[in-house]
């Protein structure tokens, strides 16, 4: 919880400094794909009759941005993600999200594109859900007997570094564009072990170890602050 | 739920961000909702539990950004809990957390000619979630009923048998009078100037589609018919300002 404290107080820090003076900045959703190693949460899910978890999830987020002094770049990007998988021994889920706060350089500022290198700091959270009942299970029969499942989260620290390009389509008004955009991100992350739930801590979980990369299309607006 | 309120602050952020020099208001706010609980209060009878049969105030946050004085966006998302109980044979409780939130996304006519514009009609869309746990989890302190540590996640996956929290999803729509009783200047510098604002807001808000009820990854057959639809009214207390 503490780093995403962290990332709100950043947030709001930059608030003010958007209304001093003429600034530029942007602001879009994104679709695209985050990869984790999850080799050793597979192993412990294989090894008792789950199937694996994917690895590629799909994540559906935001990217928000301001330029100063029309080079350095000031951003935090919100990333959800989830997936489930059911199998005959048992089932699956995982929700998350990531939270990253970056900087960045517009390096390369053309008329129709720029280019933006950054390096950030944030955090994933992944929470799972076991169970080995049944698809289809009946409503009052998890009422009368509750004992069906366990959901235990992690949540490992992590850096990025990254590369965004985008392309202005067209101007909406002077100065401000409509863009598309893609992202390529790599995540480094600590190793994390603890796994905590509403009624149970592993004392030795699985090793997570966030890092891999996460391609994102972005559409979204950008260009001078009024 | 947290992530919920994190990602709602980030979008407040994001938004007073990029709208600089835009009026942009910041309240909180309690409502009294009237919400019609019959499918999910039957579950509980036939079970043995008492019923939700008390007023619902569910605590929020809400934005809103004002565009050229002729509409408001605003953005709104807030949650509400209730636990209903039984007592087993014995003396033990067992207890059931329905743990309920809305976020909204919606747009308000800034309305200047009828009631001298005290009175603006908005709309809006947004998504609900229902979640029933059993057992209930600590929430503000309170004890678990129990709380294990386990040497390795193998005795987790041989038998994840801990509890249960069935979900349900939500699509709403939400239509509402946002009515403006108190906007009191409290800083005026230039073209900068900052307010308190007290609003009241009277709406309905319906379910125009819905999930399966789920656990986990799991779908659940033969689950109450729930749906989200309720009528509120809604103190909001906060600060704007036009920058």
């Amino acid at each position: 919880m503490g780093w995403r404290i962290i990332v709100v107080i950043l947030l709001f820090a930059l608030t003010p400094i958007s209304q001093a003076g003429s600034l530029y900045g942007g602001f879009g959703l994104y679709a695209g794909k985050s990869y984790f190693n999850l080799d050793n949460l597979n192993n412990s899910l294989t090894r008792n009759g789950y199937p694996k978890a994917r690895e590629d999830l799909t994540t559906l987020g935001f990217d928000a941005y301001l330029i100063l002094r029309n080079r350095v770049v000031l951003g935090i990007e919100y990333g959800h993600y989830g997936s489930s998988a059911i199998g005959v021994g048992g089932s699956h889920s995982v929700s998350g999200m990531k939270l990253m706060v970056y900087i960045g350089y517009s390096l390369i500022e053309k008329e129709k594109w720029r280019l933006r290198p950054e390096i950030g700091i944030g955090g994933t959270d992944l929470n799972f859900t076991f169970t080995t009942a049944e698809n289809g299970i009946d409503f009052d029969d998890v009422i009368s007997f509750p004992f069906r499942s366990v959901r235990i989260g992690i949540g490992p620290r992590n850096i990025l570094i990254g590369l965004a390009y985008d392309r202005y389509l067209f101007q909406y008004k002077p100065g401000q564009f409509v863009n598309v955009g893609i992202k390529v991100n790599y995540s480094f992350g600590e190793d994390s072990e603890i796994w905590d739930g509403d009624f149970v801590s592993i004392e030795n979980g699985p090793k997570i170890h966030i890092e891999g990369l996460s391609i994102s299309v972005v559409v979204g607006i950008s260009g001078r602050l009024e | 739920m947290k992530n919920r309120l994190l990602i709602f602050l980030f979008i407040v952020t994001s938004c007073a961000s990029v709208q600089a020099k835009k009026e942009f208001s910041f309240t909180l706010y309690t409502a009294r909702e009237y919400h019609d609980f019959e499918g999910l209060n039957s579950l509980f009878s036939s079970r043995g539990y008492n019923n939700i049969d008390k007023p619902i105030y569910p605590v929020g946050i809400n934005v809103t950004w004002k565009y050229n004085d002729f509409v408001s966006i605003d953005l709104r998302t807030d949650f509400l809990r209730e636990r209903v109980f039984r007592e087993q044979i014995g003396g033990s409780i067992d207890e059931i957390e329905a743990f309920g939130g809305t976020t909204l996304l919606g747009i308000t006519y800034l309305n200047k000619r009828f009631l001298r514009g005290i009175i603006d009609p908005g709309i809006g869309i947004g998504f609900g979630s229902l979640q029933l746990q059993t057992p209930a989890p600590a929430f503000h302190g309170e004890p678990r009923i129990y709380f294990i540590r386990v040497p390795l996640i193998d005795s987790i996956l041989q038998s994840p048998n801990l509890e249960s929290k069935l979900s349900k999803r939500f699509g709403l729509i939400d239509l509402n009078l946002s009515i403006d009783v108190l906007n009191l200047p409290v800083n005026l510098k230039g073209s900068y100037w900052s307010y308190i604002v007290l609003k009241l807001k009277l709406g309905y808000t319906f379910t125009f589609t819905s999930s399966d009820w789920r656990l986990g990854p799991l779908k659940v057959k033969n689950g109450p018919n729930v749906n989200m639809n309720y009528y509120y009214i809604r103190f909001c207390f906060g600060y704007g300002g036009r920058w």
